[in-house]
């Protein structure tokens, strides 16, 4: 009897140290991701107006200047610009705003969240995954990285009964086995190391599999949310308004 | 006793009127003045946009060519700070 207590106890023992090691060792690691952006000339955009030309080629002139971040950790993916590098403000505003980036995006298991330039910073857009990704064999090698492409559309109702199909062009890469990329995109069976929507496109520029850059989602659990539909009702009534 | 009082309600009423005038007279020098200056400016007219008007066509414009609401506020924005800094600069520029 009492050999089988001290061998139960031995046995504790190691089940224990064994767990201890166990959740020491299985922390995951962070992986951070740092996107450079381009815009890609469109000889016959604004031509009709001068103020929008002017401030479409200063972002084009502004565009290198901007750098984001994508951090994933277990929970999912933040996505965030970093620091302005750019002594002319305007500039850089111009190419943020081209570049198609509204504010940092969350990307979780279902859904996207992403701050807007015109809601309280407490109030988020929530939208599901981006879906209906057409996987094609066409690969590219991405610093080292095998990366395969894949289509989508990003579809804009310009509210006069136009609707456009801007083409998205992901590279993703499957040796990267996390579902996340710039912007919100993602929903891929790899790391998105190359984006492009429209004319815009996103690059990365470092990867880093061993990041001590994080993130806390908790906050998930004090914000509000909207729909995207709610969000564009709201700035096209606003816009109403813009000649008052 | 009449000559005195007689006298004296004149001298009020034309120090009086006389005092009133000086002041009338100080407002329509200053006006003259203004006048002056504005003439002195080489009679230059200054033509400022109307931002609103551009700011909404900026949104238009923009929607029409197909970027998002969020974008196309960002430009509207952008556009009427831009033309509210150069209506500024129009005006700042005629000050003696």
């Amino acid at each position: 009897m009492l050999i089988y207590k001290e061998v139960m106890k031995k046995i504790t023992v190691l089940i224990y140290t064994l767990l201890f090691v166990n959740v020491l060792f299985s922390q995951q690691k962070n992986i951070s991701v740092e996107y450079a952006v381009n815009i890609d000339d469109e000889k016959e955009l604004f031509n009709n107006n001068p103020s929008l030309r002017k401030m479409f080629d200063d972002a084009r002139m502004g565009v290198n200047r901007l750098l984001f971040n994508l951090v994933i950790n277990e929970s999912g993916s933040k996505f965030y610009e970093n620091a302005i590098l750019s002594s002319d403000e305007r500039d850089s505003k111009s190419a943020t705003i081209f570049a198609g980036y509204s504010g940092v995006t969350f990307q979780f298991q279902n859904s996207i969240f992403q701050e807007m330039n015109y809601l309280e910073k407490d109030i988020l857009v929530k939208e599901p995954l981006k879906d209906n990704w057409e996987l094609h064999i066409e690969t590219k090698l991405i610093d080292n990285y095998l990366c395969y492409k894949a289509t989508n559309v990003n579809k804009v109702d310009n509210g006069n009964g136009k609707i456009f199909n801007h083409p998205v062009i992901a590279w993703y890469c499957p040796e990267l086995p996390y579902s996340f990329g710039p912007n919100g995109y993602g929903n891929l069976p790899g790391l998105i190391l190359e984006l492009q929507v429209r004319n815009v496109v996103y690059g990365a520029k470092k990867v880093d599999l061993d990041s001590k850059l994080d993130f806390d989602s908790s906050f998930l659990n004090k914000v509000k949310t909207i729909s995207l539909e709610d969000y564009n009702n709201k700035l096209q009534k606003d816009a109403e308004n813009f000649k008052d | 006793m009449k000559k005195v009082m007689f006298t004296a309600i004149a001298m009020i009423a034309f120090v009086g009127s006389s005092m009133g005038n000086t002041i009338a007279e100080r407002e329509v020098m200053l006006t003259a003045s203004e006048d002056t200056q504005v003439a002195g400016m080489d009679a230059s007219v200054v033509v400022t946009k109307d931002c609103g008007v551009a700011k909404f066509s900026a949104y238009n414009d923009a929607r029409s060519a197909g970027f998002t609401h969020e974008q196309a506020t960002g430009m509207a924005w952008n556009v009427y700070f831009f033309c509210m800094s150069e209506n500024s600069k129009k005006v700042t520029s005629i000050q003696p």
